[in-house]
């Protein structure tokens, strides 16, 4: 072991035995390939369950709204802010006659903004914030219109934490119990400090789930990454941490990951880079940032207790999994990335990364939170590139049984769950439930 | 009044073309350039980059004047090219194929 990896071994022993109802033998990645189960998981998973939409920060005062245009023809809907201050939903659709109602100049991209009311472009109809309708122009030439019933179709919605969900199902289980206790914990974190947002989108030909199982694991980056470790794959693999290094957790439906991370660099005086050279080490030191975050970290205050939990020595971040589509990944370094997977088809899906940092104070934390950014989106490129392989190879159906070692745990239990919640579902449709 | 602030003059060819105001028109400056471009690039801005941040550092952030603002945008390009210069060695990040992240929100400073 090289030093890095002795002062981060840990000894501990294998995680999946700890969850004996995962099994540890080979999997199959039909899940990921099969147009059948692709349907079944969106009527399963996608139309049931909590997802998420977007932050509070998008919605700051009463009359705010923003539309999502949900991936794969999933829906189509209009978020607000409501007079009453609480967070509303409703499928962007005229009681009329099915006109779209909140778009601008094209239907079919999203939109936000400010308003009292909404006017449907086609006859003029209006809406409250509620999605209540409040003016049928001529009313009176309509026979037996019920007013007080018309409305553009409600949608659940909720916020957490400044995250805003909403659900398809006509009668989900409350947002917190769906999110469970482990979950619920994220509510001690100043999420709310780091308004300084970078959105990403990308379009992947291959199924979302192997996107999830691309950033579910650490036993890649040495070789999808190398050049960003070292050049020389032989050295890159002695300078990423050993297995016994990570953390583990499972609360079905959700999951968690934790990983260790180099401490931040000391503070130097103004000019003490050195001359400039091709290395990027250097260039790190110079900008004061590098894959792990920035090294001037914002004072925020004692890390909350749900964060590593697992004790790692040199913490780097958690990253917490809500089923099924977001990860909300919170670094030692004061800032947090959202990771949001959208099928489209059982082979396409549109893959979003959030970064959120607190605003920088000048030039020097600006550059290095452009640095961190930059970072993660030319690592997620190769991690996408290598979606579409794997999807490639699993198509062939040349191979139908698959591996996981024990750092692949996660994954193990993110296909699972998937399952799972597709046999139940289809199980209480089958009974009639 | 040039194009940057004072005192960074030399940097001014370079400013003319690489201070855009957006992450998408600079990685596409990025993708367009040869690696002996980029290099030349990194070299020149690299070398004057910690002076530039210095100079920077001494402003009030929300309220940069034009030149400032040019020279911020210059080193956000400076951070593109360090990862072809000193991690690739090619403008485009290895084994990446098609795969592009479009930009739906960046910070307006």
């Amino acid at each position: 072991m090289t030093e890095i990896q002795e002062r981060l071994a840990t000894g501990k022993g294998k995680f999946t035995p700890l969850y004996p109802d995962l099994g540890t033998g080979p999997v199959s990645y039909e899940d990921c390939i099969s147009p059948e189960f692709f349907a079944a998981e969106r009527e399963a998973i996608f139309q049931r369950s909590w997802l998420y939409v977007g932050r509070s920060e998008q919605l700051r005062r009463k009359g705010s709204y923003f539309t999502r245009e949900l991936p794969g023809k999933l829906a189509s809907i209009v978020i607000t802010r409501g007079t009453d201050g609480k967070v509303h939903a409703f499928h962007n659709v005229c009681a009329h006659r099915g006109n779209k109602v909140v778009w601008q100049e094209h239907p079919q991209e999203e939109s936000a903004g400010f308003c009292r009311e909404f006017h449907c472009k086609y006859h003029g109809w209006r809406y409250g914030l509620d999605g209540q309708v409040t003016h049928v122009t001529n009313e009176q030439e309509f026979f037996d219109l019920d007013k007080a019933s018309l409305r553009m179709p409600p949608v659940h919605a909720d916020e957490f934490a400044g995250f805003i969900f909403i659900s398809l199902a006509s009668g989900p289980v409350p947002l917190r119990d769906y999110l469970g206790t482990r979950i619920l914990e994220l509510e001690a974190y100043p999420f709310e400090k780091m308004t300084q947002r970078y959105g990403f989108r990308a379009r992947i030909h291959g199924n979302w789930k192997l996107a999830v199982d691309s950033v579910c694991e650490w036993y890649h980056p040495p070789y999808v990454h190398a050049r960003f470790i070292d050049k020389d794959i032989a050295k890159a693999e002695k300078l990423v941490p050993p297995v016994d290094a990570y953390h583990y957790d499972l609360f079905t439906p959700h999951m968690l990951t934790s990983v260790p991370g180099p401490p931040p660099l000391k503070p130097r005086e103004p000019g003490t880079a050195g001359p400039a050279v091709r290395d990027q080490k250097w260039f790190y030191r110079l900008l004061r940032a590098g894959l792990f975050g920035p090294d001037d970290v914002p004072d925020l205050g004692p890390l909350p207790e749900f964060l590593n939990k697992g004790r790692i020595r040199s913490w780097g971040n958690d990253q917490f999994w809500l089923f099924p589509n977001l990860s909300v990944q919170i670094w030692a370094r004061g800032f947090y990335i959202t990771y949001t997977y959208w099928p489209e088809s059982v082979d396409s899906h549109l893959y979003d990364i959030d970064l959120y940092f607190v605003p920088p104070a000048n030039a020097g934390e600006r550059l290095a939170q452009e640095l961190v950014v930059d970072s993660v989106i030319e690592f997620a490129m190769q991690d996408v590139n290598t979606i579409e392989a794997t999807h490639s190879g699993l198509s062939s159906r040349a191979s139908r049984q698959f591996h996981l070692s024990d750092q692949e745990l996660l994954i193990r239990h993110f296909h699972k769950t998937v399952r799972d919640t597709v046999d139940a579902y289809q199980a209480a449709a089958e009974k009639g439930e | 009044m040039g194009l940057l602030p004072e005192g960074f003059a030399d940097l001014e060819p370079w400013a003319a073309e690489w201070a855009l105001p957006t992450r998408q028109e600079r990685y596409d400056l990025r993708l367009s350039k040869t690696i002996g471009e980029l290099g030349a690039f990194y070299d020149a801005v690299a070398a004057r980059a910690e002076e530039a941040i210095s100079y920077l550092n001494g402003l009030d952030i929300t309220d940069l004047p034009e030149p400032a603002l040019r020279l911020q945008r210059l080193l956000y390009s400076l951070i593109l090219a360090s990862y072809a210069v000193n991690v690739f060695d090619q403008p485009r990040i290895p084994d990446s194929g098609a795969a592009f992240f479009d930009t739906l929100a960046e910070p307006a400073i």
